[in-house]
């Protein structure tokens, strides 16, 4: 399931990838980033966030770590897939130079310090974090990036 | 019999009474020892100091009496007396000796071959210990790491319903959303909250064995009645089409004898995971008596099916630690882990069935049939669903 835009112009404020399987928090952000003027796409799944990623090229991807993922017919309710994204997605030279920002419940040091090392962008802890702290910082991203 | 090899092999030994040392020609010969130093000795025939002095005694006694009869041309009767009474005398004194030196050779030998033995099995002993320490240090590690995969799931389980709380509000408040749909989001979080803690708490206390079962004569097919119509109304079922329904079966069903309020909550359970893993078809509840003592329960779907390998998993996720690995999207996953710790609380036994992966599973539970069992007082009181609210009467 992938929202694609109301518009297909690109919106000059930026295009968002949210990477996250909970409906609940697909529908606040879609709602929130739309209402602000920003394009905004999400995938719940990593092989088709990765798909989305290339062939789109979004101004900015709002990752989950904890994904489920189907394995022999059982699903794995914590699989980290987000790692796999991350990792997949700073390997491939179309995509590397998309700014990604790990937004997760997880919440050690030690994750933080993977998502670091892994190339990630800003690290958001989800549940401390409003819509409008996440845009603030998504907007602060893209614009310097869109500087260099 | 093998005591009596034992003794006989102890006689045998160097110090028993029957020793005999091979390397001494003449207890070889004799097949005896002719001293009792003997039993201690390992000498070699000529090594022997006794023997030595003997045979230079003989050849002394010879040599002084040929002297003498050659000299003086005669043996007198006192010289012949002296020699023989010196060499006896020194000789029994000779003996006493070389009795002692060997016995404490031979005290020496075994003090250290028993101090090796010690020094062998302490080895030993140590090691085994420190095997024993190292495993149980690494099962300890284990327990570690299962504690905090448990936090980290836990945490992270809770996170997730309060971040949609913390988001819908903000959208509320930001006006991005009306409240009604914002409510909405923050019932799902609460009741996802709320289910989460209850689950893992069941789930403690089961691993516990605290969930005391307070069985009662329930009718179980009012029981699944109950619950169909609920079932049917699930979204997931409604948007699948799925059919729900439960066998009307030829005999007449009996009583059983468990605890109503946690075998509901396993019907529950098995027909929700039935509804998720059906894409088409038809969840079927069917009853069968399994040899007068038991009824048998089984929820049959048309559904995804399971391999050989994941049933074996399937009921012991928590039970094995690393809780984590397959568990439903929603919800905290421990459903059938509960569902099975409830069944065999209640006596009963829970099993799954199917052909394999894509051709539909059966999983079904038992009962005991209800036989004028009685509930045992003191169990009764252990009530295990806690009340809401309690009001302390005494402390008003």
């Amino acid at each position: 399931m992938i929202k694609k835009p109301a518009k297909t112009m690109k919106s000059n404020k930026g295009r968002i990838l949210f990477v996250e399987d909970e409906k609940n928090l697909v529908d606040i952000y879609h709602d929130y980033f739309e209402a602000n003027g920003y394009d905004f796409m999400s995938a719940k799944d990593i092989k088709e966030a990765l798909m989305i990623t290339e062939f789109e090229q979004p101004d900015l991807v709002l990752l989950d770590i904890i994904i489920p993922r189907e394995e022999k017919g059982v699903i794995n309710l914590i699989a980290e897939q987000g790692y796999d994204y991350l990792k997949a997605a700073k390997q491939n030279p179309k995509i590397k130079n998309i700014p990604v920002v790990v937004f997760t419940n997880l919440d050690t040091v030690e994750d933080r310090k993977k998502c670091e090392d892994m190339g990630a962008a800003a690290y958001i802890f989800k549940r401390d974090c409003s819509p409008k702290e996440v845009l603030d910082i998504a907007a602060k991203i893209i614009n310097a990036h869109r500087a260099r | 019999m093998t005591e009596n090899g034992q003794n006989q092999k102890e006689k045998k030994e160097l110090g028993g009474n029957c020793y005999l040392n091979k390397n001494c020609w003449l207890v070889k010969n004799l097949n005896y020892a002719p001293y009792k130093r003997c039993q201690y000795c390992e000498f070699k025939f000529r090594h022997c100091l006794f023997l030595q002095y003997q045979i230079i005694s003989l050849i002394l006694i010879v040599l002084f009496l040929s002297l003498f009869f050659l000299v003086e041309k005669k043996l007198s009767l006192l010289t012949v007396i002296t020699i023989f009474t010196l060499i006896i005398v020194y000789g029994y004194f000779f003996n006493s000796s070389t009795e002692k030196i060997i016995k404490a050779n031979f005290s020496l030998k075994k003090a250290r071959n028993e101090l090796k033995e010690l020094t062998d099995n302490l080895e030993d002993k140590v090691n085994d210990q420190t095997k024993d320490i190292k495993e149980k240090s690494r099962y300890l590690q284990e327990l570690l790491n299962m504690k905090t995969d448990f936090l980290r799931v836990v945490n992270h389980q809770l996170n997730t319903p309060i971040s949609v709380v913390r988001g819908a509000f903000s959208m509320m408040e930001e006006k991005v959303w009306d409240s009604a749909k914002s409510m909405e989001a923050i019932k799902f979080g609460f009741e996802r909250i709320t289910q989460t803690v209850q689950d893992f708490w069941d789930a403690y206390e089961l691993e516990g064995e605290k969930m005391k079962m307070k069985p009662e004569k329930i009718d179980i097919i009012a029981v699944v009645e109950k619950l169909i119509p609920e079932k049917r109304e699930l979204p997931l079922a409604v948007k699948r089409k799925l059919l729900i329904s439960a066998d009307k079966p030829k005999f007449k069903i009996p009583m059983v004898w468990c605890d109503s309020k946690k075998i509901t909550h396993v019907i529950s359970n098995l027909l929700d995971n039935a509804v998720y893993y059906t894409e088409q078809g038809a969840i079927t509840v069917k009853y069968e008596i399994i040899g007068k003592k038991y009824l048998k329960i089984k929820v049959i779907d048309t559904g995804a099916g399971i391999s050989d390998e994941d049933k074996k998993i399937l009921f012991q996720k928590f039970s094995r630690g690393r809780a984590v690995n397959s568990l439903r999207p929603d919800g905290s996953g421990l459903g059938l882990y509960i569902s099975k710790k409830i069944v065999e609380g209640n006596d009963g036994e829970i099993t799954c069935e199917s052909r394999g992966a894509g051709r539909g599973s059966t999983f079904s539970f038992t009962v005991p049939i209800y036989k004028n069992q009685s509930l045992n007082a003191a169990e009764g009181d252990k009530i295990t669903k806690k009340n809401k609210i309690v009001v302390f009467e005494k402390n008003n």
